[in-house]
């Protein structure tokens, strides 16, 4: 009961949250300087054409009004349109959300899982080399930029060896066969993928090794662990205990990188011309696409409150310690 | 019959990079069948590095260097890990960790961890392991239907009942407990005590408890061994040592330690410290400490030999059969030790007619929600009902020149007490007033006067010191903190004060060249070299060995006597409390619950939870009997209390008035209790309430 509730009272606050955030946004980019009218009056545009395309838009109408607007057009699933591509907004942003996803979602997974193992495995073996000096690549690569990381394994793969394409999705060839969905499923498309997932991946990695290397180091000494010891559990047994005490902080950490990530998409999907939200928020940034910027916050703020939701239940099934009833 | 364990000449050598070092020379002792045998010793004497040579848990670095451990006939000291784990873990010898209550993995379910045991070292099928650990929960007084429980849903008590469990689990011959109650408070050790000592009469093992608490050992074990510096001392029939030991650290180390019927026997310390490890131990290890040492004690390590006329009892001291008249000759300057407890001075208390520290009608609560729309809701709706209520309603009136104990066990609120007096927190409701001033009308510069008249000693001293500083750096910085003058001669003087002698030798030590005693000599130099009005003390004793603790503690005495300073000393340890307090307050669950002279508490406690508590404490005697407190549960909670007596669900006096709370009632000269055994109802000479407030019946 109490655990219905709150996951009842979870989700309505998250909605709630995600309401006021999209009216925050929704607000803020209407105060802002320079709209997409203005834009065009600086490309040139008379001060008539320019009333004319404010008056299409709505942009003369009062503000509550157009908020009001907006709100149901947003209940309805309309998030209006784009002003660069002239297309729903939705049909925009799907596409390249998409393509970003299927990078940035496996590729964080997959550094998270390798990152914990072989963070797991340096703080498991105190006084090793391993301990000493392992912990050396991931730092380098941790505080290096994400999109120097595409350029030097676009110039050794791409350039030099020549395995991997230099960028794009899939080759025009391919991108002019295929549509929607049917892209990923090309082979082409995996080899276009590889770069720019491994990227992901070995920039990624960082942050679980270190969380889950000084997070083992401690559960190590947590008196359960002496106490299997002594109980004479076996190695790999003990490991597993160990482990999945281990991976709380690290599961902590995961929606909190994956947001971040998005940042970090921005460079490496212009470095690997891969076109997803990164690029997408770009353009629409120099082109004052409101529209598109404003879904496309309000989706990052909405992945985040969810993705913290997420972590939650998911804490509350790794660790019994945790109530949920919030007392 | 042979003896089912025997460790013969056993040596046990570290590895480190600045050599090797020997941590155990030359030990040898022996447990029998069904046998209770105490290992005791301070820090760093080795019993517990002896205990890992017998459960193959040495650190890596450890390594037997000779000698032998035979169980049941078995050499078994070059076992393997896999040999000894196919053999003997568990299943021949068993152990009950430090700290039982965090033993278990918090995130898996206790009837897994026990099946998990099974498949290491059995062939049991999942069922069987949990039939046994139903079995065994009845065994240990827990209801066999929570095998299925997580740790985290049992409480403190049945954690290390569980863990008493898990020991007894695949039937062994032998528990080895190492240090098991050190880190609780008293009423659970007492509970702990009573499972192990009731189980004897249901099981058959032998048990090697390894403690530095000689008065554990002296209630629980037939036999015992004390250790020093990595030898064994003396070792025999408990009754034996007590009666007649035979080596200078085993009489010394009775003399040391508080015995609560005598609360004025002088303690005596024993001085210098534990010798730091070396390669080769050929001299006795306690020649340094040692009153009576001879040249001929440095010379080699003197062999063990038996007491004539009790083959079990050996010491390994060249002057063995002089012991008895060494000390005989020692003491005749001394008053009897084991007088009457209420001697010339005891009931006096030095405490003056002024007060210099006033608590009134003190609160400290705090909200529990961390939610801003509880929060909000509570202070629409009114009422903190959720508050914890940590200090709730203390009196105390702290005299000059006196010293006050504040008594409970962990979470009664005594450190939250504490931490209101330094001003760390602002009281809830209630008043500190110092030196006739209400501390609530202090200005800046008032509290920084505070802050020098009232310093504090804390329980750590390895904390409290800034490793990179000098003893010298240490003591001006609190001067040049409070703009007073700076001068080398007060710290040599204040140096001498907490005996640190000779000052000049000290004075340019760092934290890593100084003892815990010394360390906290240190810190409450610090706190004296200020000239405070009033030291608020915090288990300053409880890190540090029984040895060192009975000088710390005469020093505290002695201060106070020399130097008028007040104190306030708080811990959970009625012992050292007694020890050095004029009169004790007894905490439960943020109220007072009794405050006598110390005498007078001690002697005829009127409340059922200062009854209990004094129950509770072991006696280091092994004649005599003392019946187990019986207190079930554990405090509880300070945020669901209700409204009758906090003590209620466990007092066994418990009638139906006690549903409203009981206010405090003088009950003797200068004693005051709450409970409401010990006033009238409803009559007309009820006494007066000697609270300003009386939280409960508002
Ligand atoms: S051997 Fe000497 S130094 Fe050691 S305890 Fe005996 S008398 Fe003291
Ligand atoms: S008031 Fe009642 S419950 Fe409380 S201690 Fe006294 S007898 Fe026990």
């Amino acid at each position: 009961m109490s655990q219905l509730y709150y996951y009842a009272r979870r989700t309505v606050v998250s909605i709630l949250l995600i309401f006021a955030i999209a009216t925050f946004l929704f607000f803020a980019f209407r105060f802002m300087p320079g709209d997409y009218a203005t834009l065009l009056l600086q490309q040139g545009a008379s001060p008539e054409q320019v009333a004319k395309v404010r008056q299409m838009w709505g942009l003369d109408q009062p503000l509550y009004v157009q908020y009001f607007k907006w709100l149901s057009n947003m209940a309805q699933g309309n998030a209006g349109m784009s002003r660069q591509f002239n297309e729903p907004v939705l049909e925009v942003v799907l596409p390249a959300l998409r393509n970003s996803l299927i990078v940035a979602l496996p590729g964080v997974l997959v550094a998270f899982v390798l990152g914990s193992l072989y963070g797991a495995l340096m703080g498991s073996r105190p006084n090793s080399l391993l301990e000493k000096y392992g912990i050396i690549p991931p730092n380098i690569v941790g505080t290096t930029p994400d999109f120097f990381i595409g350029i030097l394994l676009l110039t050794v793969f791409s350039a030099w060896l020549g395995w991997f394409p230099s960028g794009s999705i899939a080759s025009v060839d391919t991108l002019t066969s295929t549509s929607g969905w049917g892209i990923y499923l090309t082979s082409d498309f995996w080899y276009h993928y590889t770069l720019p997932f491994l990227t992901v991946v070995i920039k990624y990695m960082y942050y679980p090794t270190l969380v889950m290397r000084g997070s083992v180091v401690e559960v190590r000494n947590q008196e359960f662990a002496t106490y299997q010891r002594l109980l004479g559990l076996g190695k790999w047994r003990r490991f597993r205990h160990i482990m999945k005490h281990a991976s709380l902080p690290v599961v902590t950490v995961l929606p909190a990188v994956t947001a971040t990530s998005i940042s970090g998409l921005v460079l490496i999907e212009i470095v690997f011309n891969w076109p997803g939200i990164g690029q997408l928020l770009l353009t629409s940034v120099f082109a004052r696409d409101t529209p598109v910027i404003q879904f496309m916050f309000l989706l990052i703020a909405a992945w985040i409150v969810i993705g913290n939701f997420i972590v939650d239940i998911a804490y509350t099934i790794i660790d019994p310690r945790i109530t949920i009833e919030g007392e | 019959m042979a003896p089912l364990l025997e460790i013969d000449d056993l040596d046990i050598t570290y590895r480190t990079s600045s050599g090797d070092l020997r941590a155990v020379t030359d030990a040898s002792i022996s447990i029998d069948a069904n046998e209770y045998y105490g290992l005791v010793g301070e820090s760093g004497c080795g019993k517990s590095t002896l205990a890992g040579a017998v459960t193959n848990s040495l650190d890596q670095n450890g390594d037997i260097t000779g000698g032998t451990v035979t169980y049941r006939g078995e050499e078994i000291q070059d076992y393997s890990e896999e040999e000894y784990n196919d053999e003997i873990r568990w299943k021949e010898i068993a152990v009950i960790p430090q700290s039982a209550m965090n033993s278990l993995n918090p995130l898996s379910r206790i009837s897994e961890q026990a099946i998990e045991v099974a498949e290491a070292h059995t062939d049991w099928s999942e069922e069987k392991a949990v039939d046994k650990l139903e079995e065994l929960f009845g065994v240990v007084g827990l209801p066999a239907s929570r095998v299925h429980d997580y740790p985290h849903q049992f409480s403190g008590g049945m954690k290390q009942r569980a863990i008493i469990a898990f020991s007894l689990l695949l039937d062994p011959s032998m528990i080895i407990a190492d240090e098991p109650t050190t880190a609780l408070d008293v009423i659970m050790q007492d509970q702990f005590l009573k499972h192990l000592d009731e189980l004897r009469e249901i099981r058959d093992f032998s048990l090697l408890f390894i403690t530095h608490d000689i008065a554990v050992v002296f209630e629980m074990c037939d036999s015992m061994a004390v250790m020093h510096g990595g030898q064994v001392a003396e070792r025999g029939d408990t009754t034996a040592l007590f009666d007649d030991p035979h080596h200078p650290y085993t009489l010394l180390l009775q003399r040391a330690f508080p015995d609560i019927r005598y609360p004025n026997r002088k303690l005596e310390g024993i001085d210098g410290t534990p010798p730091a490890l070396e390669n080769e131990v050929d001299y006795c290890t306690f020649a340094d400490r040692c009153p009576w040492a001879e040249p001929e004690c440095r010379e080699r390590a003197p062999p063990t030999e038996v007491v004539p006329g009790d083959a079990e009892h050996a010491s390994a001291c060249v002057r063995s059969d002089e012991v008895a008249t060494l000390a005989a000759r020692d003491l005749e300057d001394v008053d009897d030790d084991h007088g009457e407890p209420a001697g010339a001075d005891a009931g006096a208390d030095r405490g003056g007619d002024e007060s210099i520290l006033s608590l009134r009608g003190l609160n400290k609560h705090f909200s529990q929600s961390t939610n801003v729309l509880d929060t909000i809701r509570a202070s629409v709706f009114g009422g903190e009902q959720d508050a914890v209520r940590a200090v709730d309603g203390v009196d105390l009136e702290l005299k000059e020149n006196q010293i006050q104990g504040v008594i409970g066990e962990s979470g009664c609120g005594k450190s939250t007490l504490l931490q209101t007096l330094m001003g760390k927190y602002e009281p809830t409701e209630g008043e500190i007033v110092f030196d006739g001033t209400p501390v609530s009308s202090f200005d800046k510069a008032d509290w920084k006067e505070y802050r020098r008249r009232v310093q504090i000693i804390l329980q750590d001293p390895f904390n409290t010191l800034n490793p990179h500083f000098s003893v010298r750096e240490t003591l001006l910085e609190p001067l040049r903190i409070h703009d007073m003058e700076r001068s080398e001669e007060r710290v040599l003087d204040v140096l001498e004060q907490v005996r640190l002698t000779p000052a000049e030798e000290y004075i340019d030590r760092n934290e890593s060249q100084l003892s815990g005693g010394e360390k906290q000599r240190v810190s409450i130099a610090r706190a004296l070299i200020l000239e405070p009005d009033v030291i608020l003390a915090d288990e300053p004793v409880s890190m540090l060995d029984v040895s060192t603790q009975a000088s710390v503690l005469d020093m505290l005495n002695e201060l106070t006597d020399e130097y008028g300073v007040s104190m306030l000393y708080i811990s959970h340890d009625l012992s050292t409390v007694s020890y050095v307090c004029d009169r004790v307050n007894v905490m439960y669950l943020g109220r007072l619950v009794e405050s006598a002279p110390t005498m007078d508490l001690l002697t005829d406690p009127k409340h059922p939870y200062t009854r209990s508590l004094l129950q509770a404490i072991p006696v280091p005697d092994p004649h005599h009997e003392r019946e187990w407190a019986e207190l079930p549960g554990t405090p509880g909670d300070a945020s669901d209390l209700g409204t009758g007596c906090r003590f209620r669900d466990r007092c066994p006096d418990r009638m139906d008035v006690c549903e409203r709370m009981p206010r405090q009632a003088d009950v003797g000269d200068d004693h005051r209790a709450a409970c409401h055994l010990h006033y009238e109802h409803g009559s007309g000479d009820d006494p007066a309430p000697t609270a300003a407030t009386d939280g409960g019946e508002r």
